[in-house]
């Protein structure tokens, strides 16, 4: 099969889900977007020769960690939040004010989202107007997206940054508790942290007279 | 059961907003701005790292949302809208054809296909520009607001 052939396959099955099965479509882009962008941004790390050693120690475990933890709460939180938000409208939870009286003897039916939505789109085809019908979808596709954003806020901007800087500070501490076992002994401070040890400044002696000894300043 | 909340005109034009023109750079903006209210603060007031650390994964932290935000927003906007364009060049007649019959589908496909090609574009922007640019913002902020010895 030839690399065209391929490709083509490859882009009409990801567009076949893309209309099909959007939801885990958005979920499977968002994870591998994520991927790229720790993978990208954990090089720019290990290759910034201006940042000291100590530190990289730490920011390439919380890079690592905040793709790993956003992938994972993205898929069980962010995209959990989406159906949150329409299930609050098709439970007449939160409703618009032009759909009070039409949805008073509506009772939902349907055991996902998809089919309550069209339990409750059909009721407002039959009892409503097209105003009506407009307002509805607009109200469960809204607030899907805006419950939706609101969870993604608290996973990616709270959850994330407080677990993966958690995880990483263990690491760090782990890699120099390590690194200061392996270090070489330092004559005038003992056997401290290696990075420290390498950039210790060189202890200046000077020498009074005929006095053998040196005098550390 | 009477509803708990009930959504007069203004907030209505917010949920409609969010329902009919919010999309992948609206939603990466937001994202994106949210996080520069939150994350600095957390790196900044992180009690498992000594203060040096502490300083430089701020640096690095507002220097990734502000270049990756700014990336994501042109590129994402850039992928939806040459989308239609894209659609037009592109075969899809092997897309669930019973499915493209009705018509809010090809909306759904554009969009579909504007989200494919925005991870394409990511695929190389994330390490030809963001990486780069993160770094070289990292150590920027670093310079100013890290005396080296501290």
């Amino acid at each position: 099969m030839s690399i065209k052939t391929s490709f083509t396959k490859m882009f009409t099955k990801f567009c076949e889900q893309g209309v099909t099965d959007r939801a885990n479509f958005l979920k499977n882009t968002a994870v591998v977007g994520w991927a790229l962008s720790s993978l990208a941004q954990t090089c720019a790390i290990l290759f910034n020769d201006k940042m000291p050693k100590k530190e990289k120690r730490f920011l390439i475990p919380q890079e690592i960690f905040d793709g790993l933890i956003n992938a994972t709460l993205f898929w069980f939180i962010t995209s959990k939040a989406a159906n949150l938000g329409k299930l609050l409208v098709l439970k007449k939870h939160i409703l618009p004010k032009s759909l009070v009286k039409v949805t008073e003897n509506l009772k939902v039916t349907g055991s996902d989202i998809g089919s309550m939505k069209d339990s409750f789109i059909g009721h407002i085809k039959k009892f409503g107007t097209s105003n009506d019908l407009k307002t509805a979808q607009n109200a469960i596709e809204g607030m899907g997206v805006a419950v939706g954003i609101v969870g993604a806020i608290i996973s990616n901007n709270i959850i994330t940054p407080l677990l993966r800087n958690k995880l990483a500070g263990m690491w760090q501490k782990r890699e120099l508790e390590r690194a200061s076992h392996n270090a070489p002994l330092n004559p005038h401070f003992g056997n401290i942290e290696y990075d420290k040890y390498k950039f210790q400044k060189p202890v200046k002696t000077v020498s009074f007279g005929s006095y053998s000894g040196g005098m550390k300043i | 059961m009477r509803p708990i909340v009930k959504l007069g005109e203004k907030p209505m034009k917010i949920v409609g907003y969010c329902a009919n023109k919010l999309a992948g750079p609206e939603n990466r903006l937001i994202l994106g701005v949210s996080a520069l209210a939150s994350q600095p603060f957390i790196d900044f007031y992180n009690k498992n790292v000594d203060e040096e650390t502490r300083k430089y994964s701020v640096c690095k932290t507002v220097s990734k949302i502000i270049i990756g935000t700014t990336v994501g927003v042109i590129v994402r906007a850039l992928a939806i809208k040459y989308s239609a364009r894209f659609l037009k060049s592109v075969d899809v007649s092997g897309v669930a054809p019973d499915i493209l019959k009705r018509p809010e589908s090809r909306k759904i496909l554009q969009n579909t296909i504007g989200d494919i090609l925005g991870l394409g574009i990511c695929l190389f922007t994330n390490f030809l520009i963001d990486a780069p640019l993160t770094k070289k913002g990292t150590n920027f902020f670093a310079s100013k607001f890290i005396k080296e010895g501290k």
